[in-house]
């Protein structure tokens, strides 16, 4: 024991010795080692880099989350037929069982635009400074105010105008059909196919295929369509325009259609440049 | 086996000091001991994906700081033969682990005594004066030194005293 004294005195006395305060501090030395260790500081800058996204991640989820919850739109949502509901607007929609209709905060106020499935009537508010636009998965539709009919679902989009004037635009292609009072548009995604009626017309045609069909459609009428679909300005001397025509064109270049037209109605079209 | 960040940083804070103490043997200076420890450690940092090759990290640490205080001694004086300066490192190495850690504990109560009995504990244990001189330093009576040193050294010894009779004697 008395051994162990003296090993615990000589001890003190080396400690003694050598003693200054603050020096053999650990949290000094470690503070030293980490600024001499570049690959340490970067595994603590990292560490901190984490900490810091992390905490940038939080903030961001939840400003997305206030976000959201501020701008969530209004969703309409019909459990039976004939659902009739009021927009902001003054718009009325009649629904169908299952139909969906969807629009924002913004609605009314810088646009009016909504989103749609289902089956519904649009009964729309005219307004001439902020159209009306019907946003379905396959088409957009584009009026002032009028009445008219969309039916949406997985094949495509069909649109029935029962007053006014609709502008109807497919996804794809992305021509622009004028529809008025008791015409009908039908387009199906699959194959790309626009089917246009009015009373004793018809005209169809598939983008995919290249096929066009006309029902004893006026030329007047024909040149619209064929104008959107090639994308070409056509015209003809006004006394023609009342010209019906039957007939289908498969693979046909628009030169070739035209010299049918021609041909076949006796007209005189011309494309402008 | 390979250390995480938080693992270098334990066995860093466990062994720091007892290691600079370890180092302060050989060296006698608390700069160039402390040196030495830094340079272990950052050896140990950019070894540290050989790790299981060592058995155990304590010993490795120990032998790594004699091995370069040797180097560095004779590196300074090359005529000292190693032999010499080891000489007074006869301690086998266990006992001289142990008693860098019993030193590391008693600097760190001469850091937690009383500022006015640490003052007066370093002037006769470090500087060495009697205890008249310092009594005249510091205007306190040679009686009242007296108490401070005993009661100092009584505390260094007791609290570490019983600590080492418990795992040794």
């Amino acid at each position: 024991m008395q051994q162990n004294r003296n090993d615990i005195d000589e001890s003190i006395r080396f400690v003694a010795q050598h003693y200054r305060q603050g020096v053999f501090d650990t949290a000094k030395g470690w503070k030293r080692l980490t600024h001499s260790l570049q690959e340490f500081r970067r595994v603590q800058y990292l560490s901190l880099v984490t900490r810091v996204a992390a905490v940038a991640l939080l903030l961001i989820v939840t400003g997305i989350g206030i976000w959201i919850s501020v701008n969530r739109p209004s969703q309409l949502l019909a459990e039976s037929d004939n659902t009739i509901f009021s927009l902001p607007d003054h718009t009325e929609v009649v629904m169908q069982e299952g139909a969906e209709l969807t629009y924002d905060r913004h609605f009314g106020n810088r646009y009016r635009h909504v989103s749609m499935h289902g089956n519904i009537r649009f009964s729309v508010t005219h307004d001439e400074t902020m159209p009306f636009i019907v946003f379905t998965p396959t088409a957009k539709i584009t009026v002032l105010g009028t009445v008219f009919n969309v039916s949406e679902n997985d094949e495509g989009t069909e649109l029935s105008v029962i007053s006014g004037k609709v502008l109807f635009t497919p996804e794809s292609p992305a021509v622009q059909i004028l529809c008025t009072k008791g015409m009908r548009v039908h387009y199906r995604e699959k194959g790309k196919e626009i089917n246009v009626f009015s009373d004793d017309t018809s005209i169809f045609y598939s983008a995919e295929r290249n096929e066009l069909s006309i029902n004893n459609a006026t030329l007047e009428q024909l040149l619209m369509l064929l104008s959107q679909y090639y994308n070409v300005q056509m015209k003809a001397p006004e006394e023609e325009l009342p010209l019906r025509l039957t007939s289908t064109f498969s693979g046909k270049s628009i030169i070739e259609i035209l010299n049918i037209i021609n041909i076949t109605l006796d007209s005189h079209i011309q494309i402008v440049n | 086996m390979q250390f995480s960040e938080k693992q270098f940083s334990k066995y860093f804070h466990t062994h720091y000091r007892p290691l600079c103490l370890h180092a302060l043997h050989f060296m006698g200076n608390v700069e160039e001991a402390e040196d030495v420890v830094q340079e272990i450690f950052m050896k140990l940092w950019d070894k540290r994906d050989q790790l299981e090759t060592i058995q155990s990290i304590k010993s490795y640490l120990y032998k790594a700081v004699r091995n370069n205080c040797l180097t560095r001694i004779r590196d300074a004086k090359p005529t000292t033969p190693l032999e010499t300066v080891a000489h007074d490192q006869l301690l086998p190495e266990d006992e001289q682990e142990e008693r860098s850690e019993m030193e590391a504990r008693i600097w760190k109560m001469i850091d937690e005594l009383p500022e006015r009995r640490r003052q007066i504990f370093l002037m006769a244990k470090r500087d060495g004066l009697s205890y008249r001189d310092i009594s005249e330093q510091t205007g306190l009576t040679v009686k009242t030194i007296e108490n401070h040193v005993f009661r100092a050294m009584q505390s260094l010894r007791t609290k570490d005293f019983n600590a080492y009779l418990f795992f040794f004697a």
